[in-house]
Parts: C-alpha cells; sequence; structure tokens
C-alpha cells in the first residue's frame, strides 16, 4: 500500500546521499533504493525534478527535490 | 580521462540535437583523445567526422548504433578499416531486411560480419538491459553470451549509461553482476544526443517530431529527462564513481581503434578488367583521335598539342576509365537515340568534345582544360550530361546493369531544415494547429532556419506577421538551432556513383523512395572515399526538342541548324523568347532586346551575364554598352587585353579569373582553384581578404604596381557570387540558340512540345497557349473523339492533350485510346460504360470541355453523371434519363474558371476577356503598353512569377510579369512602393497596376509600378 504525502520535508545530507527527515517521525535512511531525474514540462518552464526513492527505518519513501522552490519533500510512502 | 564512445550527430535523423563540429570542438576543449559516432543506422557524417577530428588532433572513432532484427539496439565501433566496412555491410543488409524506413540487421547478418567490430551491448534498448529490466537474469546472459560468439571474447563490453533513469540503477547492478559473472569488461557512456544540457528541449522536439507527438503528449521514445548531454571528464567520473574501470575502459578501446576510413582512395572500375591501366589510356587515346578527325576538318600542330596535354594530364590523374565509362554510356544513349548534351566544366575539354560527350569545341574557344582538370589539384574529374527526362532512368539503368548491382548507386542527397520546414515542425511538436502552422508559415520562403528573425524585420510584407508576436520568440529560438540540421535522406536527382569494389565496402545502401539504392554519402563527400560520381540529368528542354523532331521528321534537321539563322536572331533581338532554354525569363528577354544578339557569342554571354555574380558586380550595362561600341573598352592592364578581349573587357567567365590570377599574379592551378572556390560560392569574406592580400603581393613581386593589381582583384571580388564557367555557357547556349531557332520556324510544333513536357520552364502552361495565339497559333479545346494522349500540333493549331486533365491517369488514358479505337464515343454515358475513367476525371474531363461535341451544357452532363455510374455498376447498360427542367449551364466566367482549374489552361480565350468590358478604358492591354514607351499607364493582368533575385545596389526591387489576354508585359517594383503593396503584389492572382512605362536601349516596354490594387 501507498499513501501520497506532498509535504515539505528537511533532508539531511551523509556526503552526498540523503541520510535523514523528519515528518512527524525521524525517518532515517537505510538504503538508497533508486534515485533518477525527470524533465518536467520544460515547455511551460517547468523545472527538472530530482527523486529518490529511500528504504527508511519505518517505510520506502519518494523523495522529490523541487529546485524551483529549492525544497524537498516527502512525497510518497509505501509499507 | 574519459572518451565517449556511444555519440549521436544530426545524422541520426531526428535524434540528434548538436552538430558534429560542436561535439568535436567540445572534445578538444576538453582535450578527449578520441571520440566515437555512432549515429543510428547511420554513417553520414564519418568524412566530415574524420576530417574535422583528425585536423583537431582527436582520434575520430567510426561507428554505428544499429537496431537488431528483434528491435533491440547495439552499439558497434570500428576498430580499423576492417571494422567500418562491417558496419557497411551490416546497415546494409539491415535495409534490405528490413524496410525502406526501418533498418533492422539480421542476427545472420552479424555473424557473418562481426571482423573489426568492438560491439558495446548498447543502450536500455539493448537486448541485454530488457532482459536485466525484466529481470531475467538467465536471458540477460544469454543475450551477452551470443554477443561473445559474434564478436568473439576481447571483441565486447558492457555498455553502462547512466542517466538518472527510474531503472538505471537496477540496470547498472545488472549489468556489473553479468560482468563479475562472464568476465567481460563494462563501459561507460552517456549515450549522447546533444551538446548542453540545455539543449535538451530541441532534442525533445525532434523527437516529438519524428514520432508524430506534441510535447504534451506520452511516447515510450521521448527522452524522460536532459541527461543525454555531452558530460565532461569530471561528471562522468562522478557519475560512474562506483565502477571506475567503466570509465578507464572507455580509454582502453580509443587506443585500440584507429581512423577507419582511407581517404583519396580511387574505386572506380577498370575500363578492361583485369588488364594494365596502360590499355586504357591507349584506348581513350585512339578514341580522342577518331573523334578529332570527325570533328575537326584538319588537325593543326596546337590543336595536335592541346589534344595531347589533355592526355597526359589524363592519364597522370589515372583518369582514363572515368572518360571511357562517360564514353560507353554516351554510346548507350546514341545507339538508342536518346538526346543528351554534355554540361559544365567537362566542356572545357577538347578530349570530351572528340569523344562526343559534349558539343562545345574547348580548342576553337580557347576554353582553359584546367577548369576542368590540373595536376596540382589532383581532383576527381565531374563531367554531367543531360538526357532526354523521358529516358535519363533507362542510360541509368544501362549503368547498373554494366557495371552490377551492388556497384552502382544513386548518391544521396540531405533535405535539411530551412525556416518553413522548421516552423512547420517544431511548431507541430509545441502544439500549434495546422491554420496557425499556415500563418506562422504564410511568407517565409527561401529562408535559412536561423534567419526568420531577420527576415521579419526585413521584409515588409511581413511587418504585421504573427512571428513577431512574443509567444513565438523561443519557438524562433529552436528553429535557429536546428538549421541545416539533416531531416530526411532523398536522391541526387542524376548523381551515380560506380565501383571497381563492392559499394559497401565504403558506404552502406539503402533504398530510395523511388527504388534505388543510394549511398549514405552526398556529393560533398562521396569522392573523398574514392567514388566519382557521373550526373546522369534529366532536362525536359531535351524531350521538347525530341517531341518536335519526332513530330516533323526530315523536314528538320537538328543537329544541322544552321548557326546564323538572320530569323532566330531575329526573334531574339525582340525579346520574344518564352519557351527558348534559358533565355525566357523576364531579366533574359529584357537583356535580348537590349543586347540584340547576332551571334553565338552573344547567346553564350546572355546565359554568363543573367546571374547573381555578374549583376551584382555591376557587369551587365558595361557589357551591353561596349558591345554595341558606345563605351570605350579599355584594360587596366595590357596582360588583361588577351584574356578580356571577348568579353570586352568584362570579367564574364570564371576561366578569365583564373588567367586573370595566373597571368597578373602567377598564380599556380591550385591557387586559382581555390579562388575561383571563395568567388563562385562566397563561402568566407576572410577567406578572399586573404587570397586578396595574396594576390595584390605577388602580383607586385611581378612587376605590377599596387594600385593596378587592388584594381584587378577588385574585379575578381566584384564577381564574386555565383557565376558561370564559360564552357556551361558555351553548352546551354548551344541549346538556347537551338530551342529559339525551333520557336521560330516551328512554334506550334514547340509550343505543344513545351506543354507537354510540363513541370519545365519559366512559365506555366496557360502563359504558352497566350504566346501561342499570339503568334496566331489557335488553340483547339479537349475533344474526347479527337484530342490525343498529349498535345499535337500542325502547322497553325495546338490540340490540347488529354493528359493535361486534372487527375488523369495512365490507365484511364490507355482505356480511353483503346475504346476510341474500337469506335468514337457517342455520348458521356457511351464513355462512362465503355471506359474505367473515374467519375472525379470524368467530371473533369466534361469541365475541361471533352464532351463539348455532344452537348455544350456542362453542367447539365455533370449532373446527370451519377446516374450514368449507377447505371454501369448495376451492369445495365440503359439510357440514363435525361435532366430534368432543363438545367442552366454554368455562367461564362464560372465555366471559364472550372475549366482553368482541371487544365491549368483554357481553350476559350484568357479571364481578363472577362474583365476587360469593366474596366475603363484607360487601363491599356499589354499591347497597348508594349506600343509606347513612355507615359504613366494602368495595366491589369494574371501575375506570373513575382521574384526579388539579388541587385546591385542591395535593396530590394521585385520583378514580375503581368499576363493579358494579348501577350505579357514585365513589371518592376521597387522597395518603397514594395513595402507599401507587398501584401497584395503576393497574395492576389489578378492585379491593376498603375506606374510609368519605360524602354531603356531597345529594351520591350515595362511598367514600373507606383500603385498597385487587386483586381476583383
Amino acid at each position: 500500500m501507498s499513501k501520497l504525502i506532498n509535504q515539505p520535508i528537511q533532508l539531511q545530507f551523509k556526503g552526498s546521499f540523503p541520510a535523514a527527515f523528519h515528518c512527524g517521525h525521524e525517518f532515517k535512511v537505510k538504503y538508497i533504493l533508486n534515485h533518477w531525474r525527470e524533465g518536467g514540462q520544460w515547455w511551460l518552464d517547468e523545472p527538472e525534478l530530482f527523486v529518490y526513492e529511500v528504504l527508511t527505518n519505518k517505510c520506502r519513501c519518494e523523495l522529490h527535490f523541487l529546485p524551483s522552490l529549492e525544497q524537498w519533500i516527502l512525497y510518497r510512502i509505501t509499507d | 580521462m574519459f572518451v565517449h564512445l556511444h555519440v549521436h550527430s544530426p545524422y541520426s535523423f531526428l535524434d540528434g540535437a548538436s552538430p558534429v563540429e560542436a561535439l568535436l570542438n567540445q572534445a578538444a576543449q576538453w582535450q578527449m583523445p578520441a571520440l566515437a559516432l555512432t549515429d543510428h543506422s547511420n554513417v553520414s557524417a564519418a568524412v566530415e567526422f574524420q576530417k574535422m577530428a583528425l585536423e583537431l588532433g582527436i582520434k575520430p572513432i567510426q561507428g554505428a548504433e544499429i537496431t537488431t532484427e528483434d528491435g533491440t539496439h547495439l552499439t558497434l565501433l570500428a576498430e580499423n578499416n576492417g571494422g567500418y566496412q562491417s558496419i557497411c555491410r551490416l546497415i546494409t543488409a539491415g535495409y534490405a531486411h528490413g524496410s525502406r524506413q526501418q533498418c533492422l540487421v539480421p542476427w545472420q547478418a552479424l555473424q557473418e560480419n562481426s571482423r573489426g567490430i568492438i560491439a558495446l551491448s548498447g543502450c536500455h534498448h539493448s537486448g541485454t538491459a530488457q532482459a536485466i529490466l525484466r529481470k531475467e537474469h538467465s536471458r540477460a546472459k544469454a543475450e551477452v553470451l551470443r554477443l561473445l560468439e559474434i564478436f568473439g571474447p576481447s571483441q565486447v563490453y558492457l555498455e553502462m549509461v547512466q542517466s538518472y533513469l527510474p531503472f538505471s540503477k537496477r540496470l547498472l547492478d545488472g549489468l556489473y553482476k553479468l560482468h563479475e559473472e562472464l568476465h567481460v569488461p563494462v563501459v561507460a557512456t552517456n549515450n549522447v544526443h546533444y551538446l548542453r544540457k540545455e539543449d535538451f528541449p530541441i532534442h525533445d522536439l525532434l523527437v516529438c517530431t519524428r514520432t508524430q507527438t506534441k510535447v504534451q503528449e506520452l511516447h515510450p521514445e521521448r527522452p524522460f529527462n536532459g541527461e543525454n548531454y555531452f558530460t565532461s571528464p569530471e561528471e562522468m567520473k562522478k557519475r560512474f564513481a562506483a565502477f571506475p574501470e567503466a570509465v578507464a575502459n572507455t580509454l582502453e578501446i580509443a587506443q585500440r581503434c584507429s581512423p577507419a576510413l582511407n581517404l583519396d582512395q580511387n574505386l572506380f572500375p577498370n575500363y578492361f578488367p583485369g588488364e594494365s591501366k596502360e590499355k586504357a589510356d591507349q584506348f581513350l587515346r585512339e578514341l580522342t583521335w577518331q573523334g578529332a578527325h570527325r570533328r575537326y576538318s584538319s588537325i593543326s600542330a596546337a590543336l595536335r598539342e592541346r589534344i595531347e596535354h589533355e592526355l597526359s594530364i589524363i592519364t597522370q590523374l589515372n583518369a582514363a576509365d572515368y572518360f571511357l565509362a562517360v564514353w560507353d554510356l554516351v554510346q548507350y544513349a546514341q545507339k538508342q537515340n536518346i538526346r543528351y548534351a554534355g554540361r559544365g566544366s567537362a566542356a572545357d575539354s577538347v578530349v570530351v568534345y572528340c569523344l562526343g560527350i559534349t558539343n562545345v569545341d574547348a580548342f576553337a574557344r580557347g576554353l582553359l582544360f584546367e577548369r576542368f582538370l590540373s595536376l596540382e589539384r589532383a581532383q576527381k574529374p565531374d563531367i554531367d550530361i543531360d538526357f532526354d527526362a523521358r529516358y535519363r532512368d533507362q542510360v541509368a539503368e544501362y549503368v547498373y546493369q554494366r557495371y552490377g548491382t551492388g556497384r552502382v548507386a544513386s548518391v544521396c542527397t540531405f533535405q535539411t531544415y530551412h525556416a518553413r520546414s522548421a516552423l512547420r515542425d517544431l511548431g507541430k511538436a509545441l502544439g500549434c494547429g495546422q491554420e496557425e502552422l499556415q500563418q506562422l508559415t504564410r511568407n517565409i520562403t527561401h529562408t535559412p532556419a536561423d534567419g526568420i528573425r531577420r527576415l521579419l524585420h526585413k521584409l515588409p510584407e511581413l511587418k504585421n506577421h504573427p512571428l513577431h508576436q512574443k509567444k513565438y520568440s523561443r519557438l524562433l529560438d529552436y528553429c535557429a538551432a536546428i538549421n541545416a540540421f539533416p531531416r530526411q535522406m532523398g536522391t541526387h536527382l542524376g548523381g551515380l556513383v560506380i565501383s571497381g569494389e563492392p559499394l559497401t565496402t565504403v558506404t552502406p545502401l539503402q533504398p530510395s523512395a523511388k527504388g534505388v539504392l543510394i549511398t549514405q554519402f552526398d556529393k560533398n563527400t562521396i569522392d573523398d572515399l574514392g567514388l566519382i560520381k557521373i550526373d546522369l540529368l534529366s532536362l525536359r528542354t531535351l524531350s521538347a526538342v525530341s517531341h518536335v523532331v519526332q513530330e516533323l521528321g526530315p523536314q528538320l534537321e537538328y543537329d544541322k541548324i544552321p548557326t546564323d539563322d538572320q530569323a532566330t536572331f531575329a526573334r531574339l533581338q525582340k525579346g520574344d523568347t518564352v519557351g527558348v532554354f534559358q533565355l525566357e525569363s523576364p531579366a533574359q528577354r529584357s537583356l535580348q532586346s537590349r543586347l540584340q544578339a547576332d551571334r553565338f557569342e552573344d547567346i553564350v554571354a546572355s546565359v554568363a551575364l543573367i546571374r547573381p555574380g555578374p549583376i551584382k558586380g555591376n557587369m551587365v550595362e558595361p557589357f551591353i554598352a561596349r558591345r554595341h561600341g558606345r563605351e570605350e573598352v579599355t584594360y587596366i592592364h595590357p596582360t588583361l587585353e588577351r584574356i578580356l578581349a571577348p568579353t570586352y573587357g568584362v570579367v564574364l567567365y570564371q576561366e578569365q579569373v583564373i588567367e586573370i590570377a595566373t597571368e597578373i599574379a602567377g598564380f599556380t592551378p591550385g591557387e586559382s582553384d581555390r579562388l575561383r572556390k571563395a568567388m563562385t560560392t562566397f563561402r568566407s569574406q576572410a577567406e578572399m581578404e586573404a587570397i586578396g592580400k595574396d594576390f595584390i603581393k605577388k602580383a607586385v613581386s611581378r612587376g605590377i604596381q599596387q594600385e593596378t593589381a587592388e584594381t584587378i582583384f577588385s574585379y575578381v571580388v566584384g564577381y564574386a557570387g555565383y557565376g558561370f564557367c564559360e564552357a556551361h555557357a558555351a553548352a546551354f547556349a548551344d541549346t538556347a540558340y537551338r530551342t529559339a531557332y525551333l520557336l521560330e520556324h516551328h512554334p506550334a510544333h514547340f509550343y505543344a512540345a513545351l506543354l507537354n513536357s510540363q513541370p519545365m520552364g519559366f512559365y506555366p502552361p496557360n502563359t504558352l497557349c497566350v504566346q501561342a495565339r499570339n503568334r496566331g497559333i489557335t488553340i483547339l479545346p479537349l475533344h474526347i473523339n479527337v484530342s490525343e494522349v498529349e498535345f499535337t500540333a500542325d502547322e497553325n493549331s495546338i490540340r490540347i492533350g488529354l493528359k493535361q486533365v486534372e487527375g488523369m491517369e495512365a490507365s484511364f488514358l490507355e482505356s480511353i485510346v483503346e475504346e476510341r479505337k474500337r469506335d468514337k464515343f457517342r455520348s458521356v454515358q457511351d464513355f462512362v460504360y465503355r471506359t474505367t475513367v473515374s467519375k472525379d476525371v470524368t467530371e473533369n474531363l466534361i469541365l475541361g470541355g471533352a464532351f463539348d461535341w455532344f452537348s455544350s451544357n456542362r453542367r447539365a452532363l455533370i449532373w446527370e453523371l451519377p446516374q450514368h455510374y449507377q447505371i454501369k455498376k448495376r451492369g445495365l447498360p440503359l439510357e440514363a434519363p435525361p435532366a430534368e427542367g432543363g438545367i442552366a449551364d454554368f455562367p461564362p466566367f464560372e465555366r471559364w474558371l472550372r475549366e482553368y482549374s482541371v487544365l491549368h489552361l483554357s481553350a476559350q480565350g484568357h479571364i481578363m476577356d472577362f474583365f476587360r468590358p469593366k474596366l475603363p478604358k484607360t487601363v491599356l492591354t499589354s499591347r497597348q503598353v508594349a506600343s509606347r514607351s513612355e507615359g504613366t499607364a494602368q495595366m491589369a493582368g494574371l501575375v506570373i512569377r513575382p521574384h526579388r533575385p539579388p541587385t546591385r545596389s542591395g535593396r530590394t526591387v521585385v520583378f514580375l510579369t503581368l499576363e493579358d489576354e494579348y501577350g505579357l508585359i514585365d513589371v518592376t517594383v521597387f522597395e518603397d512602393v514594395y513595402k507599401k503593396y507587398a501584401k497584395t503584389l503576393y497574395s492576389e492572382p489578378l492585379l491593376l497596376v498603375t506606374g510609368y512605362i519605360s524602354r531603356r536601349d531597345g529594351e520591350h516596354s515595362t511598367i514600373t509600378a507606383t500603385r498597385i490594387q487587386a483586381l476583383r
């Protein structure tokens, strides 16, 4: 089961990799499952989107970075 | 350090967004020791890539990304020339197995052509990657084992691409697992499709064009992100931090590869296979001397010396086989009675004249052989021949049969992006609708895709063009970015290459739309590969000539037409030359009436004068004035007299420029040729300046004063632009004079022949009919029982042919002719029942007047037509019921318009016949204008070919022709008037022009417009 969260978070890094964030609870990244970039709708001036899929101590999470807002978002969680 | 081994250029056709030059420059900047080029099933950029890379000190690695028969991708790199040949054979096999649009390489072909290839397992579309992504590990392993079996263990690498796709991590992990298991090395690439990350939208738009999607729509082939750019070595190290050996292995591969193309070899076949080269030399010598004795009544010492000189150069350049091959094919044409005429710089050769390839006596004209061939340039010969357009393919077929399939192919062309095509494709991809696209491309013509903004500000008719709107600004940027990118491949109109070796040793072959095999290299690069092009061109003028010769039979000995026919020259002097080859444009007609040509040399000069070079160089008026003794012929240096005397001191021909450079500055033939190239194409202002400095320096060192040398070079610069070589002008002039003779002495047959050979020439069919009527020739209407397939003529009339009807097909014509042999048609119903002609075309026949013989009420005939077809369908040859209540025919004007729309001409007169009664008497006819030499005038007519040629002043001047029921009048529209009325000028078919009449030096009268209105 997955749930759309779409909440801004403060993501902490260890080196250049996501390490932890807080969103109601403390999430600690155990493993990076995947990492990709999406081109976005460039014709509407939508910026590129950076995505991490990580396994945390709580669940599997999809983290999005919005360059226009310079903001990380907890986009979705999967149990 | 890192080397990019998977790179696409625009020759991946709508899948590469940066030019080869830009990619190489970036590689040089990052000091990459090598670079690979791997376009999709294509090596078209190989020559340019290799030459440019070597100049930059970069090792070029030739390659291609191929698609196998199961749709998976594979990246192939040529380790050496053998590997390149294998790739050429594989792509050829792929097109043979797939289709014209899709190259699908069979695995069997890979088994048979793996030598010299290093195979990278491929991008995420590869068999290996697809299996990994489907989590089919054993299948992935099998894919790699198959590659190992085909290419050998040392020749296969697992290709790792980190472009941050959702599955990239899984794919890279899977590939690395295979590496550990099978000990196949890994290699990093970035599957490069564009230079910079910011170029991604351009790539996406090109892919949208290829996949016919709009940016808002999804398509699996569209790129997911903008990561496939030309990444720096540092970026690649970062992306492959976990797999450093993948980066290191790019260098290992680069070291193993060598530049794979053998440039400047000669692959032309031996005329005598297996025999010594001397045999071909000797045979050419024999044929040349036989020809010389035929062509010349006596052989002077000078002529002997000239022929020996040419033969010596041909022998030293190892070109005898080429000359013999061309001789052989014109022999075939002669035997088949196919009319031909050699043209171009080959007419500078006496040998070519003696071989019967050209009709220009280069010796008598004193033409410079070095303009065609020289030892110093050591370039390959290039002979162009025009054939009767109807039989050009037959001659080409002879060449295929003579040299064998696989050794003959047509040269390809690249249709490249210019303003209109770029706007259309990219606008569509960005979501513009058809109507919007029509608006955006309206009046944007003949402009490079990066020149649209300039054009919008330059042309007055574009003042309110929608492209001025801010919302299209980015579209214009994208268009500029793809300027001159190849969009698709086509077939060169005439160029064939013949090879002694299978062509696939140097180029892949692929089928063209026409069905013939084409090379992947165009005329600009094909000779670098060792192939020599022979241009077998189609010339419809020669078809028209053959028509006349055939129709007139023994009445006309075309090849013995007298060269001094006064009546023909009188026609030229009147400027009454519509239909004459090369001399019919308004500029030429005007020139003819002012030049008052009375000898063949005048015609040669005419052909060369109306070109951008001489026009911009202000040579036309001085030439005419000097020709008639109104201006003194002077020479700034005595040496120039010998060179320029035939053209009254005016620099008119390319040969003269070469001679000036040789005589004045002591240029070598190579240096002169560099000048000729810079001059004829005006490619580089800087290059021209550099040559100028050299010219002046050398001239001064030969004792010529600095100022004189500068003036002489200014003549050359003035000539710069496109100009003809004299040999080419003379070859064209020969056909021009002969067609003028036909126009003068056999007008009805000649006009009919021109009408049969359409599309050709400067004027539409209707104008030819107007001209014919002015010569007292009656245009007889279409007649279903009398009209032949083609236009036919007797001395005083031309009958419209059935093929002129819009939509007419060969099978319909055959059906009509066959049935007519049995019995003439007795009614429309009879016609419908007995032929296979479609209802639409029968309707067009009715509108064109073919059935007026039965009933002149065309509307009624059309009304009844569906019933005839219905009855025919039921198989009941019954009489159709007549139309009820008597249907009135079309009103006269509508009747005329409908006839014109299906025939593109009218036997019933001119559209102006309908307007004339409504016009005040102050609106003159063309005949009235022609009889006046000055004063103001108003004239109305159909607009023919408005155009903006280059002018000496650089200002815009529009020339157009107004056609009315009596003839043609040329109209000049200067910039101020043009700016005011540009929209009307370019959008209205009928115009009312106010202006003043002028007539220069015996020229026919023209109107200079002061006001332009639409005539409705």
